[in-house]
């Protein structure tokens, strides 16, 4: 079906940079076609984002249950406790106090973070924000979600098997993980999971590539990029080159377990040829550590713009802040072995990893202080979006600062697998992006649902959360430091941690206060999905392109594709009297020649 | 009420098209070759650990075997290069389909290979020489099989497009990236695992 010669009488010739036919699709008709298999990046994001949701609220109950066996070891979990393990007398068993551990971890980093931040802001705000239709490969974008439910599927029927989940700990270190240590069928289901849930974010890594490649409108140079774009993109270039290597080393798990070969089983003797349990290690941190940059980067991306929108400021150093994250991702790569100075590398090795993890702070603090400064006499406007921006500038201060002493192999090898470590860890990539997915989600919800959220509640639910996240977190440091080791079952068997008892009580009180705190925002979410006020076309008065297109946004997103002039926050501008912002397709009122800046040209910048 | 937003056609639009999918394309392959990257690691690694390889007590693996395996996904790539530069519908798909046959013969070429292996006695659980050569070659085999079922769908595109008498030939350039990275992919492979 060639329609040669037809495009030209189709009026299309002018300012449209893009025609790749790919990403545009007709309005969906059917019912399937809208909510279930839709092609359209505003609903993924939707399907992605409840999933999401629902896997953060498993987690989190999961969380719950593990505060509780360390705040009151041997106690009867409450309610859960009758249904769950009666023949324990309602008490957590070990194993599955092990089991939560580890399916904690591994659902909140590739069933909650990820589609959230990833998944769903990544759908939501990648085309909008550069003026596309859709993404590049719609229908890949479909076949990520389902990948992802896919995924889904089978780590909740892991739950279900005989002999239970996966026990290991997220980081699945054999011999553990292999059948010797887990010889039930959930570590096989964990390893599956993982590698499903890999191919979906592989799919979703290309096409978040590619689109912001060719699909820019004209005029949106990569320095016009929205900062949101720009954490979301490089995230996505560590997810293509990374998740990869976590994918094999679950394909060499899988197939020590089911075919019987030996790559991570070290057997009687090395010199049989067998194999290495250390080299999982690497290959999981070869992936694991650019991960926790995967999973920062987009909440640092839209933290920076949101801190610009509501300091009515254009961002402190746009350059500064992209090369700096660039650095990191490129840093990231080369500093994965301080999670293993303790598995007796050579000690030149261990070095080098130092060296670079302590460079890391470099770009680290310049991102951090150009948050500062763009909030720098700015005129603050306290909305909850701002508020969990700021949360998660805090948070991430505190996070960043307690890293330098597991980067540097003297002090790591005491705080090695403690709570210290634990503390850390939820600081910078469980905190930070905690607060930055419900500073996405109040910030976006208005485009998202054409829905208001109740302000009140939403500032409330900031409050309680932000209180005791930080006790919480900031304790386990010194516990961690008073020589808790992580993954301990029953804190009463061991002296030495006595002292520290009342302590651990008074974290799970305030994680069961931080798990009830987010009720209020259940509600607030659902409530204003039903009854919310109507949302403005721009209620933030900001100048990115989502907010230039009405509330809610048509499936094509952009009756004409717009022309871009100015970066992504153009606020407060001299040269404007009637309103403090200024719209990326807006001719800017007086033009800085002296800028020497050329014009926006109509050709596509992209194309080519 | 609804604006034009029919995408544009003709050769500019599907230029354009074409462009977006080789790009996505490339960065797809940057992930496999991640993948495969990180198996050669694991493979490096294993081997660093021992102080002779094969080690000791391990049979060497064949090499005339894998040879051929080389030699048949060479062929796949030339042929599938050739198929690219016809000009004429019958000429590609002469070329096309020998590509197809040589990748499917390098398939059952490695079939036949692992249960030469196989019945030598040296199963997975040997040890980790015969570890890496299941699980590398294996995984190599699995990206090849959706290849050749590419090669297929192009070559029913090409039948198709002749027998409606188009002008136009439908592009091959996404498969031919794709059969060659798994070529380059193979070759690295056996000179790793077969030669070294």
């Amino acid at each position: 079906m060639e329609h040669a010669g037809h495009g030209d009488a189709h009026g299309h010739d002018d300012a449209h940079g893009h025609d790749d036919d790919d990403h545009i699709h007709p309005e969906p008709t059917t019912f399937l076609s809208k909510y279930v298999f839709s092609v359209d990046h505003k609903v993924i994001a939707k399907q992605f984002l409840f999933a999401g949701l629902f896997w953060l609220a498993w987690g989190g109950v999961m969380a719950m249950v593990i505060r509780w066996q360390l705040g009151y070891p041997g106690r009867p979990v409450p309610v859960l406790g009758e249904f769950l393990w009666q023949e324990n007398g309602g008490a957590l068993p070990a194993y599955s106090y092990s089991s939560f551990f580890t399916m904690h971890g591994t659902i909140m980093i590739f069933f909650a973070i990820t589609p959230i931040m990833i998944g769903a802001f990544g759908n939501f705000c990648i085309p909008l924000m550069i003026g596309a239709r859709d993404m590049i490969f719609p229908k890949l974008n479909m076949y990520s979600f389902w990948a992802f439910f896919i995924a889904s599927i089978i780590m909740m029927t892991g739950f279900f098997v005989p002999g239970g989940h996966a026990a290991t700990g997220w980081t699945a270190y054999p011999t553990l993980s292999t059948t010797i240590g887990q010889p039930g069928h959930g570590m096989s289901l964990w390893a599956l999971g993982i590698f499903v849930s890999g191919a979906s974010t592989i799919m979703g890594a290309v096409n978040y590539i590619t689109t912001v490649i060719r699909l820019r409108a004209p005029g949106m140079g990569y320095f016009k990029l929205p900062l949101t774009v720009w954490g979301l993109w490089l995230t996505s270039i560590l997810n293509a080159l990374f998740v990869p290597v976590i994918g094999s080393a679950g394909l060499l798990l899988l197939m020590d377990r089911l075919f019987g070969t030996t790559f991570f089983i070290a057997g009687s003797s090395i010199i049989q040829g067998q194999g290495d349990p250390i080299l999982f290690q690497h290959l999981f941190w070869i992936f694991g550590h650019p991960e926790v940059y995967i999973l920062i980067l987009p909440a640092w991306g839209i933290i920076s713009d949101l801190l610009a929108f509501f300091a009515r400021k254009p961002a402190y150093g746009y350059k500064a802040t992209v090369f700096s994250m660039a650095a990191i991702c490129v840093l990231s790569v080369l500093v994965y072995g301080h999670h293993m100075f303790t598995t007796g590398m050579s000690p030149l090795l261990s070095q080098g990893f130092m060296t670079f993890t302590m460079l890391i702070s470099v770009p680290s603090a310049i991102l951090f202080l150009n948050w500062l400064a763009t909030i720098w006499k700015g005129s603050l406007h306290f909305t909850s979006p701002m508020l969990f921006s700021l949360g998660v500038v805090f948070v991430f201060g505190l996070g960043g600062l307690t890293g330098m002493y597991l980067g540097n192999i003297t002090t790591d090898i005491y705080l090695h697998d403690t709570y210290f470590v634990v503390g850390h860890f939820h600081f910078t990539m469980a905190a930070a992006v905690f607060l930055g997915s419900f500073a996405s989600i109040y910030f976006w919800f208005p485009k998202m649902f054409g829905k208001m959220m109740i302000t009140s509640l939403s500032k409330v639910h900031f409050w309680l959360t932000i209180v005791p996240l930080t006790y919480l977190f900031g304790a386990m440091h010194i516990v961690g430091y008073g020589g808790m080791s992580r993954r301990l079952f029953d804190l009463s068997r061991y002296e030495f941690l006595w002292h520290l008892q009342p302590l651990q009580t008074s974290i799970s009180i305030s994680a069961f206060l931080l798990g009830s705190a987010q009720f209020i925002f259940v509600f607030n979410f659902f409530y204003s999905l039903a009854y919310g006020k109507k949302a403005a076309q721009n209620p933030w008065a900001v100048g990115t392109l989502e907010w230039q297109i009405p509330t809610p946004v048509p499936h094509y997103n952009f009756a004409e594709i717009p022309l871009v002039y100015n970066g992504p926050h153009e606020m407060s501008r001299p040269d404007m009297t009637d309103r403090d912002w200024l719209a990326q397709d807006e001719p800017p009122p007086s033009t800085p020649a002296k800028r020497g800046e050329p014009e926006p040209t109509a050709e596509p910048v992209a194309a080519e | 009420m609804t604006p034009d937003v029919a995408p544009r056609r003709g050769r500019k639009g599907r230029r354009a098209r074409d462009m977006g999918r080789i790009v996505g394309l490339v960065v797809f392959l940057g992930s496999l070759g991640m993948l495969f990257l990180s198996l050669l690691f694991a493979y490096a690694i294993l081997r660093a650990s021992v102080p002779v390889w094969p080690p000791a007590g391990e049979e060497p693996l064949p090499v005339a075997q894998p040879f051929v395996s080389t030699l048949l996904i060479l062929a796949a790539s030339v042929s599938l290069h050739f198929a690219g530069r016809a000009k004429e519908m019958a000429k590609r798909m002469s070329w096309l389909g020998a590509a197809a046959a040589c990748a499917t013969a390098f398939l059952v070429a490695q079939g036949f290979l692992w249960w030469t292996v196989w019945s030598g006695g040296w199963v997975p659980s040997t040890g980790g020489y015969h570890s890496v050569f299941y699980g590398l070659t294996a995984i190599h085999a699995a990206h090849v099989v959706p290849g050749v079922v590419w090669l297929l769908v192009g070559l029913l595109r090409t039948w198709r497009a002749r027998s409606a008498g188009a002008s136009k030939m439908p592009s091959l350039a996404l498969v031919s990236i794709y059969s060659h990275f798994l070529a380059v992919v193979w070759v690295v492979m056996f000179v790793a695992v077969f030669l070294a």
